[in-house]
């Protein structure tokens, strides 16, 4: 190990630990030794700041960067389990999972995996909490994941019981027990005008929003969180299309797909033709099927 | 001395930063820009707004990419999926330059995505140099590096910052993107005379200026990007155009920002100096203010 | 299912990518309106189509900021612009003061 990777690892250590609860340097690392101790060995005071008042700088820079980007990044699962609560499920989500990637775009990543294996953070709203985080984190990935070329006509017209049809990437698919959809617009609704009420007005309308997020009722939903002309939107689907998309999107045949939608379906089997040729004309109209790249050079592209 | 190896043989003028509130203004009503500049990471994304976005600014604009996260200074070995996407977007934008800074923020693949400072050692320069080299080798544009604010200083520095930059760029044969921002608030928060560091840089590789705002605490400085450039920083603005000569002028406003007329008209206060320096006008007097 | 049904959904499903019209596929219903389905996601019958739907909730409203070529009034995620060079703290506890 080099000097220098030696030195950096040292101090992201120290700059990537947790911060009190009052947002200052711990007095005492991880390991029970002195962080004062600790900078002093590798920083430098000054006639200001001793060692550890400059670590402790980069310290809150650190999670000051992080908080803001994870609370911008999931406001709906803040109303859910209320703000104080959320502080905490973020600096323990962000301590298990600190960034590994070049762009805080990813950051909240791993937060429904996370979740879903620490119930404790969310409960009693757990199961809305994470079906919220899975709605947050489709939302980031529909708005900038690619899109690919659509099938082509010559494409479309090859395909048969045992095909294997793409979805756009920036199609996300996700079943809830609640109308997340419906209150994390009204959530992103209230953020935005808040920007110019008063704080005061402001924390009414949150407390308000939780009580009526919390007090929803049960109901299966499916939705498809899709980007058109750049703007995301969340559609409901029924459950038969939800079934058919998402076996489609995991790679299950075209033939088998079809057999999964309509498994314990309500959909009269004689409508069944016309409700699955309803539903590829629209799906296809708004270009959902696709060539993946790895087949663009071998496939003519549409 | 301003169109130089090191931005591309490009005389760009005075720009601003490209941020999202500005967004809608820009493509409405078409401003008259020398140049923007882009955070290169907030367009390294497959496709969605910010592609669509940088697309019809590239019709009428020149960009320029400036990048926060190489960590050229990271004992880590560069991420070749960051390589990737960063040569897609140079590719896409044609900036005649890229800047990143000369720091370190990752380490075992876990990032701080802060600008963290570097150990002034002769093993730091030359690892970083190298680094310079691989990506300028890959992404093929001119890399120019950014020095940073500073709040913390290592025991184990051999040298004054601005000597660990002559001595990474001369390594590296890279060019320096000048933040006399960032001069500033290192010389505050470190007791060093900001106008040494500026005489002290070699002119001829600088590619690109940056100025900025700054807040003050009661112990430190901190560059936060959220305010006018301050007296002191024009200062030592002038007094970097005096020794490069006209060059390439990017405003950072990245907190609190306020309308882009309001930004624009900020970053347009180069002007005086630029034309100064192209006239032979000499504003000394300015010049000398460096007080703490 | 029998296999003569499947086979007709089957046909329908590629009819409806190719955009042929229903009566091509010897469907029970011939048109190929899209389908209508309530909040809680049952299936309701068909309806005119027209692209987008009042079914395509517009996630995002209110702020100005992400205003763009898109036309999303909106607070999308990653609109932002997250990754910057500023710095970040220094918050009033610390005795902080603006710029003098």
């Amino acid at each position: 190990m080099t000097d220098l990777q030696e030195l950096q690892q040292r101090m992201a250590k120290a700059v990537m630990q947790p911060l009190t609860a009052r947002e200052q340097m711990r007095r005492r690392n991880s390991a029970g030794q002195s962080n004062a101790t600790e900078a002093a060995q590798f920083i430098r005071p000054n006639d200001q700041l001793t060692s550890f008042e400059r670590l402790e700088i980069y310290n809150r820079q650190y999670w000051f960067r992080l908080f803001s980007n994870f609370e911008e990044d999931f406001p709906g699962v803040q109303v859910v389990v209320g703000r104080k609560r959320f502080q905490a499920l973020m600096r323990a989500y962000l301590e298990a999972h600190p960034s590994t990637s070049f762009s805080l775009r990813n950051l909240g990543s791993q937060l429904v995996s996370w979740l879903d294996k620490n119930p404790a953070w969310t409960e009693p709203h757990s199961e809305m909490a994470i079906e919220m985080a899975g709605l947050e984190w489709a939302h980031i990935e529909a708005f900038d994941n690619a899109i690919w070329p659509t099938l082509s006509v010559d494409a479309r017209s090859q395909i048969n019981a045992e095909s294997q049809l793409t979805l756009q990437p920036h199609v996300r698919l996700l079943e809830a027990h609640y109308a997340i959809d419906d209150a994390l617009i009204a959530v992103r609704n209230e953020s935005g005008s808040r920007d110019t009420s008063s704080n005061n007005a402001s924390t009414g309308h949150v407390s308000k929003r939780r009580r009526a997020l919390r007090e929803m009722k049960r109901e299966t939903v499916h939705i498809a969180v899709h980007r058109f002309e750049d703007t995301v939107y969340y559609r409901r689907l029924a459950a038969e299309d939800y079934r058919l998309l998402l076996a489609l999107q995991q790679a299950v045949t075209l033939g088998d797909a079809i057999d999964i939608a309509f498994d314990g379906s309500l959909v009269p089997e004689h409508e069944r033709p016309a409700y699955l040729q309803s539903a590829f004309a629209y799906w296809t109209t708004m270009g959902w099927f696709c060539t993946p790249p790895v087949d663009r050079e071998g496939k003519g592209d549409s | 001395m301003p169109a130089n190896r090191f931005n591309g043989f490009t005389e760009y003028g005075v720009g601003i930063g490209l941020r999202v509130p500005h967004y809608q203004h820009i493509l409405a009503k078409k401003p008259v820009v020398d140049w923007f500049e882009i955070i290169s990471e907030n367009y390294m994304v497959d496709g969605g707004r910010p592609l669509t976005v940088l697309d019809s600014i590239l019709e009428q604009y020149r960009v320029v990419q400036h990048g926060v996260s190489m960590y050229f200074g990271s004992s880590d070995p560069l991420n070749r999926e960051h390589l990737k996407r960063l040569k897609a977007l140079v590719r896409r934008t044609r900036t005649p330059w890229l800047s990143d800074h000369l720091c370190w923020g990752s380490v075992d693949d876990r990032y701080t995505h802060d600008l963290l400072p570097m150990p002034y050692t002769f093993e730091a320069a030359r690892l970083t140099a190298e680094k310079i080299r691989q990506v300028q080798d890959f992404v093929e544009v001119p890399v120019v590096v950014e020095n940073v604010s500073s709040y913390a200083e290592f025991h184990v520095s051999e040298m004054a910052e601005w000597e660990f930059l002559n001595e990474v760029v001369e390594r590296a044969d890279c060019g320096i993107l000048l933040d006399v921002n960032n001069i500033y608030v290192s010389s505050q928060n470190h007791s060093f005379d900001p106008r040494v560091y500026v005489d002290a840089v070699p002119a001829h590789r600088v590619a690109q200026i940056h100025i900025a705002g700054h807040s003050k605490f009661e112990k430190y400085i901190l560059d936060t990007h959220d305010h006018p450039v301050l007296d002191r920083v024009w200062g030592l603005y002038e007094r970097a155009i005096e020794r490069c000569g006209p060059t390439a002028t990017l405003l950072e406003w990245d907190d609190r920002i306020p309308s882009f007329n309001e930004v624009h008209a900020e970053a347009l206060k180069a002007n005086k100096y630029l034309k100064a320096a192209t006239t032979g006008e000499s504003k000394q007097g300015n010049v000398l203010e460096y007080a703490r | 299912m029998k296999k003569s049904m499947k086979s007709i959904m089957l046909s329908a499903a590629v009819g409806g990518m190719l955009g042929l019209p229903a009566v091509a596929l010897h469907a029970a219903t011939p048109n190929s309106a899209p389908n209508t389905v309530s909040a809680n996601g049952q299936y309701l019958g068909q309806t005119a189509f027209t692209g987008l739907s009042a079914k395509d909730k517009h996630s995002c409203k209110g702020k100005n900021s992400c205003k763009g070529k898109g036309g999303c009034k909106s607070s999308d995620n990653g609109c932002k612009g997250k990754n910057s060079c500023k710095g970040k703290g220094g918050c009033a506890t610390d005795g902080s003061k603006m710029p003098g």
